[in-house]
């Protein structure tokens, strides 16, 4: 599959960490994302997050809930616990949308893929 | 015999002696016969104290013992030493000085005890003194004399002759406080013939003199008659009073018995034929012997001057008195206190010793402090005092009330007081009782203050009052004028009619307002007032000085109630002198009219006596003014009179009212109630005492008889009885009245002569009753009598202390009886009820005894009501439950009900839970007691607690089902996200492909499709997972196994896992034995189990056992928990552990892998990686021999 054009205004493309232990699911995602123009980073868990946190920006953060390891909510607290990530944009995606979470966006799986990549659009400030 | 006869035989037994000593040939027969002598001695000593009757001291072993000494030194020396030097090396010598000093200082020792009292006791200083003199004598020249036998001997021989001028001295001494009682004189004698041995023995110690053997007789003469002296049974003390008595020693007695001493060894010598030298020194001796009675006799005139003057006068007298008397007697040094003597009645009365009692200080025994018993000793010495009331201790403690009479005396020589001591107990509690009965009669006497007696004397006493020519004014205490005679009209213009009743301030001066009440207090006090000056206003308002005697007026019982004032007007008299005449003139003419009255002086002597106190003792005036207030009191008031005359002349007492016993002239006794006061002179001084005498003995035995009549009186008519009546000691009827005669039928006819027996014969308690009334006992019987039911008291009728008549009073009760009756019979019946009901019912006693049981407690406790009447309910009540009874019971208030459940014991050990109620009817008659109603509730007891259980069975499964609930929950939950976890991708890669269908190209698309296959095959094998999971719980699982190659099936499993897909395998090429879809079907779970759980890098391996093939699917991830290791090869298990990771996982691929394993005869384990992570072990068997043999199924051998 080849990369989709890149928009004049954003030379620059847009990094977003997606978080998901389904290999599967991020493999998806990944497309759908980079179809949108954006590069895109992966994790399986948290903890892989965090690591991967340490030589890459990251503009968006897609996170899943139940992953084995350090899971969403442990994430999410990790990294709004430390300036440096407190002020990533993320979105916490999960079978159930997840509640009570310090995120920006949240969402339910079951309401389909397409969806998360507009709401990580949203978060980038990009109008569809 | 007389004492000089005695004497005289004595001094014959020693010339005796003399003869036969002469006798004997010289040595050791001789010396034998001279010990034996000393022993004796001793012996008659021993014998001495042996028998003295009470004070063993006087004659202390100490003599004895010394005696002894001397003895055994005499007798070494005796036979050891004659002729030669000293083979004891001393020894004898020095027994023979100890014993000397002691038999010295012990004498010394007696004398002083008998005569002061100073170191009187002869202790074991006494011994330590002698023995210590004895010792030094012997150290200074013992030895020395006995090496040298001259000069040193001398100084030995100085100490014997000291010690003997003790011991004679001593012994004379004591003969002269035993008034020189003969044997003691003889004792005496012999210890002088002893000093002149040892005078004799000095001289000869000392060379300058040498005998032919005479001092050895004199020695012997000495020892004889100092056995004759000292020994034998008699005990001086008690003969000495007599021999004192009779034979007064004087000073020519004196005389003469030194001069028999001193002629003794001159006739020694004359016997001797002593040449001239022996001659001087026996001259020298005798006047060391003369000088010693000199000694003595310079003494003795002094002495015998003392012994002379008591003996003469009461000395020997009170001696004898003091030995023999019965009451107790001391005889106490005034100067330090310490007791002298005491007699046998003292040592009764303390329960000490004499001997400890002369050891004693009176302030051991007195309980004031110890200054105030020397200055009650100071006093009693100046004879200010003789009587006193002292407190003293006894020997056991006891502190009792004593009389003392101490004055002083003079013994032997030397001022000491006597005091004689009386038990006061019984008076003290004598004068309790007669303070008692004075009370009383004095209240029975204010009871007949109108009676005739007195009116007598007031209407006389109004006579002499109405005649006088003063103002005389009568006024009760209050001040208020109850008569007023026709001079006091003179004097103040009041007539009586306005004066009467009017309060004397009437007549007072403003400025002497409060002067009146003053005067009346002291009057009311029973004192009379003579001559005192104040001012009066008179009706016209003219001031009149005057000049006021008060007396008191006595009412009956002696009481004052009033006093009579005489008013004299000395406004317009000359001199006060002739005032006071007047005043005396009136007090005489009231003195004169009223009561008994008389003034003593403070002696006691009647110095004024008026008519009617002559008439009252029944003496002339004449008489009675020569004697004293003691001569006519009974004995039993004289020791007051001695008393309070005593506080009058002290100035100590005013006045004072008493009762006191005057003996008549004709010797009848009378009781009068004194007032008495105090009169002073002009100075103030106490001078004379007057007392008004009301005479009691008429109204005291008035009184007697009339409560003798009441009691009468009370005896019969019982204020309740129906019939009363009175029987004389036969039984007849004397008396009989009342109501109820009617009821039995009878009239005071019928019944007075009639006897007891024929109404009464038929009862016992009756006639006993009866008797015993007659015995003078009270009686009370219940009389069932004609139909009716009576209480009969009999009552002793005493007439002048002899009993006799019985009243009988006599009270209907049948009505009562009936009520009582029927509150039995109501009583009977509930108990008859609580007997036979069926319920168990109890009656009990507040403290939970059984007064009564029904049949219902027997089937409830398996115990008869007889078993349990009378026992404690806490017999069957299991002994958990006993504190909840007690405090039930002990709780329980009147008529409240207390309800409670307790578990109690049936006989046969059968434990039953009772519900009881109690109730406390004590206070209903027909019931009396608790009642307690006991209800079997073991049944519901039971039933409720089945129910209570199956109510816990319940919440069980209730519990059970909503743990179904929520793991249902958990299952769908699970399932939910299951499912959606492959279709994310699914329909993600969906939207993709149809929104760039255009632009994907074949090698896009075949990735595509592989995801969209993978997830398919999962969802695939989820749903299989569930049916399975299903089929699992259902136990259904068909195994159907074959020979399949593990290598291909472990990487097909690994190939559905992109994060696998890398793995490297360790294959071996082998198959195993084993249904082969679920072989995939584990593998696929273990692979799905470590992609999930666990993190790369993933492992597999395969090995071959001897009949087994493992296979290891390893992860490094972070393991399992311990608490899920335990769980997770149970099916929907992981709900549990309440991680919100695994929350949403169904669980379900490590139970069915393990299932499907164990189906096919393998098994699965988990074991923990050795860097982390997890290790999960499949074995399964190897193909068996028999399936091997067939074709095709040989395990696969590839490359």
């Amino acid at each position: 599959m080849s990369p989709p054009p890149q928009a004049d205004t954003d030379p620059e493309p847009a990094t977003v960490l997606l978080v998901d232990d389904e290999f599967d699911t991020r493999f998806v995602v990944r497309l759908l994302l980079e179809a949108d123009g954006m590069r895109v980073v992966e994790a399986f868990n948290g903890a892989d997050a965090i690591a991967q946190l340490k030589d890459t920006s990251v503009d968006v953060l897609v996170t899943d809930i139940d992953m084995p390891g350090v899971d969403g909510p442990a994430l999410v607290a990790a990294l709004r616990a430390e300036p440096t990530t407190a002020e990533i944009p993320i979105l916490a995606w999960g079978e159930r949308e997840p509640q009570g979470l310090d995120v920006d966006a949240t969402l339910a799986k079951g309401a389909g893929v397409r969806q998360m990549v507009d709401e990580v659009n949203r978060l980038l400030g990009r109008s569809l | 015999m007389s004492w000089t006869r005695r004497v005289l035989v004595a001094l014959a037994v020693g010339l005796l002696a003399a003869v036969v000593h002469g006798l004997l040939p010289a040595g050791v027969v001789r010396a034998v016969v001279h010990d034996a002598a000393t022993w004796l001695l001793v012996a008659a000593l021993g014998v001495r104290i042996w028998r003295a009757p009470v004070d063993r001291r006087a004659w202390s072993w100490i003599v004895p013992s010394g005696f002894a000494l001397l003895a055994a030194g005499n007798v070494m020396w005796d036979v050891l030493l004659r002729g030669g030097p000293d083979p004891t090396g001393g020894v004898a010598e020095g027994l023979f000085l100890v014993g000397y000093a002691l038999t010295a200082v012990g004498l010394r020792g007696v004398a002083s005890g008998h005569v002061r009292g100073g170191w009187g006791d002869i202790r074991l200083e006494s011994v330590a003194v002698g023995a210590m003199a004895g010792a030094l004598v012997w150290v200074w020249g013992g030895p020395a004399a006995i090496a040298a036998g001259e000069a040193a001997g001398g100084v030995v021989a100085s100490g014997l002759v000291a010690l003997s001028v003790i011991r004679a001295w001593s012994l004379v001494r004591i003969a002269d406080v035993h008034r020189l009682s003969w044997r003691l004189t003889v004792a005496a004698l012999a210890m002088l013939l002893w000093l002149v041995t040892d005078v004799v023995h000095a001289a000869t110690a000392a060379g300058t003199y040498t005998t032919g053997g005479w001092p050895d007789t004199v020695w012997f003469v000495a020892t004889v008659l100092l056995i004759l002296g000292l020994g034998g049974r008699t005990v001086p003390r008690t003969e000495t009073p007599a021999a004192a008595s009779d034979e007064p020693v004087t000073l020519a007695r004196r005389a003469a018995l030194g001069g028999t001493v001193g002629l003794i060894p001159m006739v020694v010598l004359l016997g001797s034929g002593a040449a001239g030298r022996e001659l001087a020194v026996l001259i020298a001796a005798t006047a060391v012997v003369g000088l010693t009675v000199v000694l003595n006799g310079e003494r003795l005139p002094v002495w015998a001057a003392r012994a002379h003057r008591g003996r003469d006068e009461a000395d020997a007298r009170s001696l004898r008195l003091f030995e023999e008397a019965s009451w107790a007697t001391l005889l106490i040094d005034p100067e330090g206190g310490g007791i002298v003597d005491a007699n046998p009645a003292a040592a009764d009365l303390y329960g000490y010793s004499i001997s400890t009692l002369r050891s004693m200080r009176i302030s051991e025994i007195n309980t004031l402090s110890p200054a105030d018993v020397a200055a009650e000793m100071a006093r009693a010495r100046q004879q200010t005092r003789t009587s006193f009331e002292f407190r003293h201790r006894l020997a056991d403690g006891t502190v009792i009330p004593v009389d003392v009479y101490s004055g002083p005396t003079t013994v032997g020589g030397r001022q000491l007081l006597v005091s004689i001591v009386h038990d006061a107990t019984d008076r003290h509690r004598a004068l309790d009782l007669e303070a008692m009965v004075a009370t009383r009669t004095v209240e029975l006497e204010l009871a007949l203050r109108r009676s005739q007696a007195s009116e007598q004397a007031a209407a006389r006493l109004a006579r002499v009052v109405e005649s006088a020519g003063e103002a005389i004014i009568g006024l009760d205490l209050d001040g208020t004028i109850i008569s007023w005679n026709p001079a006091a009209e003179a004097l103040y213009g009041y007539c009586a009619e306005d004066a009467v009743g009017q309060p004397i301030t009437l007549l007072t001066d403003p400025e002497y307002a409060a002067e009146p009440l003053m005067l009346l207090q002291r009057v009311g006090g029973g004192e009379s007032v003579v001559g005192h000056l104040t001012v009066r206003r008179a009706r016209d308002g003219r001031t009149r000085q005057v000049q006021i005697s008060l007396t008191p007026i006595l009412g009956p019982g002696g009481k004052v109630v009033g006093a009579a004032a005489l008013d004299l007007d000395v406004t317009r008299l000359q001199t006060a002198e002739r005032a006071a005449g007047h005043a005396v003139e009136m007090f005489e003419t009231i003195f004169r009219s009223g009561a008994p009255q008389g003034v003593t002086d403070l002696d006691g002597q009647f110095i004024e006596a008026n008519d009617a106190l002559c008439e009252l003792l029944g003496y002339s005036r004449e008489l009675l003014l020569g004697m004293r207030v003691g001569e006519i009191t009974d004995a039993t008031d004289r020791e007051e009179t001695r008393r309070y005359m005593a506080a009058f002349r002290g100035g100590s007492a005013e006045g004072m009212q008493l009762r006191k016993c005057f003996v008549r002239r004709d010797g009848h006794i009378i009781t009068v109630l004194a007032n008495l006061t105090l009169l002073r002179d002009a100075d103030g001084e106490p001078e004379a005492v007057i007392g008004l005498l009301q005479d009691v003995s008429a109204q005291a035995e008035a009184e007697q008889q009339l409560s003798q009549r009441e009691a009468l009186l009370q005896g019969v008519l019982s204020s309740t009885a129906n019939v009363s009546s009175v029987y004389d000691t036969v039984g007849r009827c004397l008396f009989a009245a009342g109501a109820g005669l009617e009821v039995i039928g009878e009239t005071p006819d019928s019944m007075v002569g009639s006897y007891f027996v024929e109404r009464h014969g038929d009862s016992t308690e009756m006639m006993d009753g009866f008797r015993r009334a007659v015995a003078g006992a009270s009686v009370d019987v219940v009389r069932p009598f004609r139909g009716r039911v009576f209480d009969v008291r009999f009552r002793p009728v005493v007439r002048s202390g002899a009993s006799g008549h019985v009243a009988l009073a006599v009270t209907d009760i049948t009505d009562r009886e009936h009520a009582r009756q029927a509150v039995e019979r109501s009583e009977r019946r509930f108990r008859a009820l609580v007997q036979h009901a069926n319920d168990a019912i109890l009656q009990t006693d507040p403290r939970g005894v059984v007064l009564a049981a029904g049949a219902g407690v027997e089937r409830l406790v398996g115990l008869a009501p007889d078993e349990v009447v009378g026992n404690s309910v806490l017999d069957f009540v299991v002994p958990e439950d006993w504190e909840q009874v007690v405090a039930d019971l002990a709780s329980l208030s009147r008529g409240a009900v207390t309800r409670a459940t307790v578990a109690v014991r049936h006989a046969s050990g059968e434990i039953r839970q009772v519900e009881y109620d109690a109730v406390d009817l004590r206070d209903d008659d027909a019931v009396g007691s608790l009642v307690v109603t006991l209800h079997d509730v073991t049944e519901r007891v039971r039933a409720d607690r089945e129910r209570d259980r199956h109510a816990g069975e319940l919440q069980v499964v209730n519990q059970e089902l909503e743990e179904a609930l929520r793991v249902r929950d958990h299952i769908l939950a699970a399932t939910t996200h299951e499912l959606r976890t492959p279709l994310t991708p699914m329909v993600g890669l969906i939207e993709l492909m149809r929104a760039r269908w255009d632009d994907l190209d074949r090698e896009d698309l075949w990735r595509y499709f592989e995801v969209l296959r993978r997830n398919t095959d999962r969802l695939t094998s989820l749903v299989e997972d569930l049916l399975f999971a299903t089929g699992l719980r259902s136990g259904v699982v068909m195994a159907a196994p074959e020979a399949v190659p593990v290598g291909p099936a472990v990487r097909k499993a690994l190939g559905r896992f992109p994060e696998t897909v890398d793995t490297p395998v360790v294959e071996v090429e082998v198959s195993a034995w084993c249904t082969p879809d679920h072989l995939n079907q584990i593998l696929t779970a273990l692979v799905a189990n470590a992609v999930k759980y666990g993190l790369p890098t993933y492992g597999a391996s395969i090995d071959v056992g001897l009949r087994t093939v493992t296979v290891s699917i390893s992860d490094r991830g972070e393991g399992v928990p311990d608490d899920v290791v335990e769980t997770m090869f149970e099916p929907f298990s992981q709900g549990s552990t309440g991680d919100t990771r695994t929350a949403t996982r169904l669980g379900l691929g490590l139970p069915i892998a393990r299932a499907l394993a164990e189906s096919n005869g393998g098994a699965l384990e988990h074991r923990p990686g050795p860097q982390g992570g997890s290790i999960f072990v499949l074995t399964l068997p190897t193909v068996p021999a028999s399936a091997a043999a067939e074709p095709g199924l040989i395990p696969e051998v590839s490359a």
